[in-house]
């Protein structure tokens, strides 16, 4: 029926995530706005316009479902007011880059950390665990920990905007990104 | 207080859930009044989202991606359609994409029909004990139970193991007597059930419906079925106790005697007194009476007297009670509307397939219908009928005309005949049949004799929702235009007495000219063309599009 949609879908699934975690409080709120957003995107494929960005559709719909969710139900845990949620969404579209490139970017980057930094990051990501977990686990101070992680999202996103700026650059298969794509 | 000592940092901590009210807040009104604070919180949300997404570990990973399987899935097998609806051999995935294809229904929430399983028996018969019985008992059909399953998505073995279910949740008498169950054409192991569409129609929901038909002959029940588990007591001395017997259940305990000399010899109540009342109830209902015990009907109180041994009357009871506990359905009746129409090619509906029709529901076949008649196209006849699920029924309009050949006389048969079948399917009503069109002579003038009429038959097949209409084309040699056969089918109440007459006006005759009517309706209006029209048919007034009768 939409031979294209999950063409456009991968592209941006992960970035559609990345939106709708940055500004929904709980995960499993989140993982409600996805799938629902998911839904709706695969529905109303018919009514995409192609002149446009996909990922911006998508944000689009997610941010109604959002701002929707927020209106039919004052509990749900979005972080901030519909404004600032607007103005997260333009800063979304306006510097919205191929996601398949940047992630491919970001695992060139991740093998250049160092062993101390990779912990961290694994501690946070993989683990899950929570800052003051990590605090304890590395026998740092809190502060210290939300430094680091900071630098090191801050280091990561300039590497990988160098790597994109770079002509050379060439994307990997996400074969390092191990989730599985179907 | 860890406070950030940057923006930046803020921005961080907000992805690590670490910023307070007070800094959120900050944050917020940054990110709405600078777009550089947005942009900058834009990017790292990427960044986070990437870790997450590259890090994250396998256990929650597959949660997270579940959307995107289901998506997957469910457009594979969209697109796929009926590609996907035989697979070779076993899919090792089939579980999940079982469930997956649930989200292919809009109106479902894919997170709660991820846990759906199976439908629900249902019984589909109208209660017998809603009407009176039938006059002749012998000839109800008790027999006639359906399961409907939605096993849209399971695999075939799934949908066997959810049928067995069913079957035994339907068989309440704990005998499976399906006759044969009926997965369309999908028997293959491992294969998915994913869609159904039915033939000549338009319908494109992703559904499926087994259908099983038990076949379940009352005079077949074992004796020791009817009771409970009843287990009798010491003997409680020989007492007499009255048994009234419910209207409805009355021509059941007929059926389930397996005597069918005195069955047939039953057709009035008074009949019941002479009834072997005491053979049904030692050989259907293990309660054989003995000397000094007795039954008899009371035709004044419509009950049965019996005086036996406590623990036999109380088996009786409890049996009755499980009888007049079942709902005894009587096979479905079928209504079958019938719309026989001429048109102009250009006037046939939007989107019409000459060659595989179209479904309409109600308020389109009504508002289709009035726009043929304003374009002055002609309803030929609109004539219906009744039959029960799976019958044949035939539907006639014409007129027979004597001929002569070689002093001998025969009649020739002019018009349109339908023969057709119908029978529930699951959800829909199938219509199978073949469509007689008999036409006069090219040269009306001329001698109408077998050769010269001019015959066509076509067979139709179609599947068709209750309440809706099938509109097919029929093949009519002669006729101008499109002769289009509409089919409208709807259940009709068990018992309903289809030979009520209704109170439809009659047309009213043009003088001197045979054939031709005024409509009642609107007698002013102009006249309209009933030849080949039998007596008695309700036709449409063209006009008003209201129903009168030819006379």
């Amino acid at each position: 029926m939409h031979p294209e949609f999950l063409h456009f879908f991968n592209q941006c699934a992960s970035d559609l995530r990345a939106y709708i975690g940055s500004v929904v409080r709980d995960v499993h709120a989140r993982e409600d706005v996805f799938q629902d957003v998911s839904r709706t995107l695969w529905q109303s494929f018919d009514q995409y316009d192609p002149e446009r960005s996909f990922g911006a559709w998508a944000r689009g719909v997610a941010t109604r479902k959002m701002l929707e969710a927020r209106r039919k139900n004052a509990r749900f845990p979005l972080i901030f007011p519909p404004e600032t949620v607007e103005a997260i969404l333009e800063a979304f579209d306006a510097d919205e880059e191929n996601q398949r490139l940047q992630e491919s970017a970001l695992a060139l980057c991740l093998e250049t950390l160092p062993e101390k930094s990779r912990q961290i990051l694994h501690f946070r990501y993989q683990s899950g665990l929570k800052c003051e977990r990590i605090a304890q686990q590395l026998g740092m101070n809190l502060k210290a920990v939300h430094q680091v992680l900071c630098r090191l999202r801050q280091g990561l996103e300039q590497c990988i905007q160098q790597r994109l700026a770079n002509d050379d650059f060439e994307p990997r298969p996400v074969t390092t990104l191990t989730h599985p794509i179907p | 207080m860890n406070a950030p000592e940057t923006l930046t940092e803020t921005i961080s901590r907000h992805f690590d859930d670490a910023n307070d009210p007070a800094q959120t807040a900050m944050l917020s009104e940054q990110i709405a009044t600078d777009p550089e604070v947005a942009i900058s919180f834009a990017r790292a949300a990427r960044v986070h989202g990437m870790l997450q997404q590259s890090l994250a570990p396998t256990a929650t990973r597959s949660r997270r991606w579940k959307p995107l399987l289901w998506i997957s899935s469910a457009a594979a097998l969209v697109i796929g359609s009926f590609l996907t609806w035989k697979w070779a051999g076993p899919h090792e995935d089939a579980q999940t994409k079982v469930r997956i294809t649930h989200i292919t229904d809009e109106k479902d929430d894919p997170k709660e029909t991820l846990t759906k399983t199976i439908g629900k028996v249902r019984q589909v018969k109208p209660a017998l004990s809603a009407n009176a019985p039938d006059a002749a008992a012998n000839s109800v059909d008790l027999t006639s139970y359906f399961v409907d399953l939605d096993i849209h998505g399971m695999t075939v073995e799934n949908a066997l193991a959810a049928t067995k279910v069913a079957i035994s949740e339907v068989n309440f008498y704990k005998r499976p007597e399906v006759e044969r169950y009926e997965f369309s054409d999908v028997d293959q192991p491992g294969a998915i059930i994913s869609s159904f569409l039915p033939r000549n129609s338009s319908i494109h929901e992703l559904w499926k419906v087994i259908r099983i038909h038990s076949r379940f002959r009352v005079s077949e029940i074992p004796s020791t079925a009817l009771g409970p588990t009843f287990r009798p007591t010491e003997p409680g001395g020989v007492q007499s106790r009255e048994f009234s017997i419910p209207s409805n259940l009355l021509p059941i305990l007929l059926q389930i005697s397996n005597l069918p000399e005195i069955q047939s010899s039953v057709a009035a109540s008074t009949d019941l007194q002479v009834f072997d009342w005491k053979n049904l109830l030692g050989t259907r209902f293990g309660i054989p009476l003995v000397d000094g015990e007795s039954v008899s009907w009371n035709p004044t109180t419509a009950a049965l007297e019996i005086k036996a041994d406590t623990n036999k009357l109380n088996r009786f009871e409890a049996s009755l009670d499980i009888l007049k506990g079942r709902e005894w359905y009587a096979s479905d009746q079928i209504r079958v509307s019938q719309h026989i129409i001429n048109c102009r090619e250009e006037n046939l509906p939007a989107g019409f397939d000459q060659n595989t029709g179209m479904l309409m529901d109600a308020a389109q076949f009504a508002a289709f219908k009035t726009s043929l008649v304003e374009h002055g196209n002609k309803v030929v006849a609109a004539p219906e009928m009744v039959v029960r699920d799976g019958q044949s029924g035939q539907i006639s309009v014409g007129r027979e005309i004597p001929h002569t050949e070689g002093g001998e006389t025969e009649v020739l048969w002019l018009g349109q005949r339908c023969d057709i079948r119908v029978k529930r399917t699951g959800e829909l009503i199938s219509c199978v049949g073949n469509f007689e069109v008999h036409n006069p002579p090219l040269n009306e003038n001329g001698p109408i004799t077998t050769s010269t009429i001019r015959s066509a038959t076509t067979e139709f097949e179609t599947y068709i929702p209750r309440r809706q209409t099938a509109l097919f084309t029929i093949d009519a040699p002669g006729e101008k235009g499109i002769t289009l056969c509409c089919l409208t089918v709807r259940k009709s109440h068990a018992f309903e007495n289809v030979d009520q007459p209704d109170e439809l006006p009659f047309g009213v005759p043009v003088p001197d000219k045979p054939g031709f009517l005024f409509s009642p309706y609107a007698p002013d209006k102009g006249m309209i063309d009933v030849r080949g029209i039998p007596s008695g048919t309700k036709v449409a007034c063209p006009y008003t599009q209201k129903i009168f009768r030819v006379p």
